[in-house]
């Protein structure tokens, strides 16, 4: 696709016109997949998805919900959204190995709170199919019809509520562009939709959350999406944590996703699938102790709530580091999972699926990368279904 | 002192204060102006409420330039909305607010007669008029045609956008502030 397109389309910033380097995001080639494997990719996200259901369910019925990382000042909020259907789940990723050329599928994580890279598989990865002469049908991708659905049931959902959605991020260029798809599909949905940085937003416990206009009045929003991960305001905005649980308690307002999705988030979570549905196929064993266990495997070190493959150690069957990154969120205790390498081509990429889940399986999204290791070095790979 | 204060919320009834004896009472309805006296202090305050819902308006020809609103139905988006003429010569044309809106400022033989009866309607607040106005009865073929546009306001001010001029109570923001600017998704 021209360079043109992408300024047009607002996302010039994805060029990385700012550096000299003629660096490029999008891999200008499309990987084939064939509708076996995105059959298979589709059935392995919905069957992983009831079972995070019944692994909440167990994990909140035996309150072992603090062993997920989970600090206090979410409970009420956690048990009070997974109790009332009108908290709808909007939209999650699946990150998985494998599932291409005959490797099995097996969870790496589960975006469930704020997953991103949405710009890309929703929009760009169509619009590149579209340039490139090919049927928008050949791509696994209802992600952002989905979305649009999804969003009408919440708001029909909740007919006692403003259909107004107020759009959160803190700033930074590809949450806000991630926020702005959001945003365009709640329109679509019959929302009334504004944005606004969280430090901007304005907070009540008695009202709710209003937006200051310029004309110095004040408009409530009912709907709330934060693109603004739930552990980051639990633990570094304490006090919000406290005014959203009485906002939602009072039905001032819905916020998006509920929080509950955080305990699908907590990577310790995938101990107790482990637990529930040992040697399940689509599972990779993990534990919360130390390695040992693992006897003879790689296994791989991970933050419970570490996002964009910072914070991991991946480690060979003898315990020595085969890689390694640092990051921002080595204050989380680690989960340890048995170490499966992602699928490689012969110029020593590798290739990681995500699988988009709004309401069922709805899309694919490739990050592409020559380490171990996934992180925001990775390139995005649009796919076709060949 | 503070120039707004504003006790209720749409559409609540009642709220004591802790500060002195005061008690503030809002009419329900639409009715959002609001007053309240406390000791020497009146505070004035106002709500606005505007639609996010749409509406197809039908409106007859019952004689020459003279319309009346014959049905109203709410649709989900504002973009949506429509006004449907039917003429006595026989012919309907259908326009959008859009349309009507520059019909009105060109001045258009179609329209001639038509924008008064839609501004006394629920369709007029989807073209400026305060929700706080009550909808105009002779502006109406029947009462039917009437009662349902009166229900329908109900549920569009249930659904609108609200704006207030006072800042809300126990107000908090700058959440985040201190945080370094990177990417927060995953």
């Amino acid at each position: 696709m021209p360079d043109a397109l992408f300024n047009d389309l607002g996302w010039g910033w994805f060029l990385g016109q700012e550096d000299e380097e003629t660096w490029e995001y999008f891999v200008p080639e499309l990987l084939a997949i064939s509708k076996a494997e995105q059959e298979t990719y589709s059935q392995a996200a919905d069957t992983l998805y009831q079972m995070y259901i019944e692994a909440t369910q167990h994990v909140l019925s035996k309150r072992l919900w603090e062993d997920l990382g989970i600090p206090r000042n979410m409970e009420e909020m956690i048990y009070q959204t997974w109790n009332d259907d009108r908290h709808i789940h909007l939209f999650s990723r699946f990150d998985f190995a494998g599932g291409l050329e005959g490797q099995p599928i097996k969870l790496i994580e589960f975006n469930a709170d704020t997953a991103t890279v949405l710009p890309e598989a929703a929009i760009i990865q169509r619009a590149q199919l579209k340039f490139n002469g090919i049927s928008e049908s050949l791509q696994f991708n209802q992600i952002y019809q989905n979305l649009v659905n999804q969003l009408t049931r919440l708001r029909v959902s909740n007919p006692d509520l403003y259909p107004t959605l107020l759009v959160t991020t803190m700033g930074h260029p590809e949450d806000e562009a991630n926020g702005n798809v959001i945003g365009d599909a709640a329109k679509d949905a019959g929302f009334e939709v504004e944005y606004e940085l969280l430090e901007d937003v304005i907070f009540s416990e008695e009202e709710g959350i209003f937006v200051e206009e310029d004309d110095g009045s004040y408009t409530q929003y009912n709907f709330w999406y934060k693109l603004v991960p739930w552990e980051f305001i639990a633990f570094e905005e304490p006090e919000l944590m406290d005014i959203l649980t009485k906002i939602v308690r009072n039905r001032q307002a819905v916020i998006v996703n509920p929080a509950y999705t955080l305990l699908f988030q907590s990577k310790a979570m995938m101990r107790y699938l482990w637990d529930l549905h040992p040697n399940h196929p689509l599972l990779l064993k993990t534990t919360a102790q130390k390695p040992s266990r693992f006897a003879s495997t790689p296994y791989v070190e991970k933050v419970i709530f570490g996002r964009e493959g910072e914070n991991i150690t991946i480690y060979n069957q003898s315990g020595k580091i085969l890689d390694v990154t640092d990051g921002d969120f080595g204050r989380y205790p680690s989960i340890f999972q048995e170490f499966v390498e992602l699928p490689k081509d012969s110029n020593g990429n590798y290739y990681q699926p995500g699988i988009y889940y709004v309401d069922g399986a709805c899309g694919l999204g490739i990050r592409r990368c020559d380490s171990l290791i996934v992180d925001e070095d990775a390139e995005f790979v649009g796919h076709y279904i060949g | 002192m503070t120039p707004f204060r504003y006790f209720s919320k749409f559409p609540s009834i009642k709220r004591s204060l802790t500060k002195g004896v005061l008690v503030c009472t809002v009419a329900g309805g639409l009715g959002l102006y609001t007053a309240c006296s406390g000791g020497s202090t009146e505070y004035v305050s106002e709500t606005k409420l505007e639609p996010t819902q749409g509406l197809v308006t039908t409106v007859e020809e019952v004689r020459k330039d003279a319309f009346k609103i014959a049905d109203e139905t709410i649709v989900d988006k504002k973009e949506d909305s429509r006004i449907i003429a039917q003429y006595l010569d026989g012919e309907v044309d259908t326009f959008t607010l859009d349309q009507v809106k520059l019909m009105e400022k060109n001045g258009s033989p179609r329209m001639s007669g038509m924008s008064g009866i839609l501004m006394g309607g629920a369709m007029g607040y989807l073209m400026g008029k305060s929700m706080s106005k009550p909808l105009n009865s002779s502006a109406y073929k029947n009462n039917a045609a009437f009662n349902k546009s009166t229900g329908s306001t109900q549920k569009m001010a249930q659904t609108a956008k609200k704006t207030t001029t006072r800042r809300p109570a126990r107000a908090k923001s700058n959440f985040g502030s201190r945080s370094s600017t990177r990417s927060f998704g995953g």
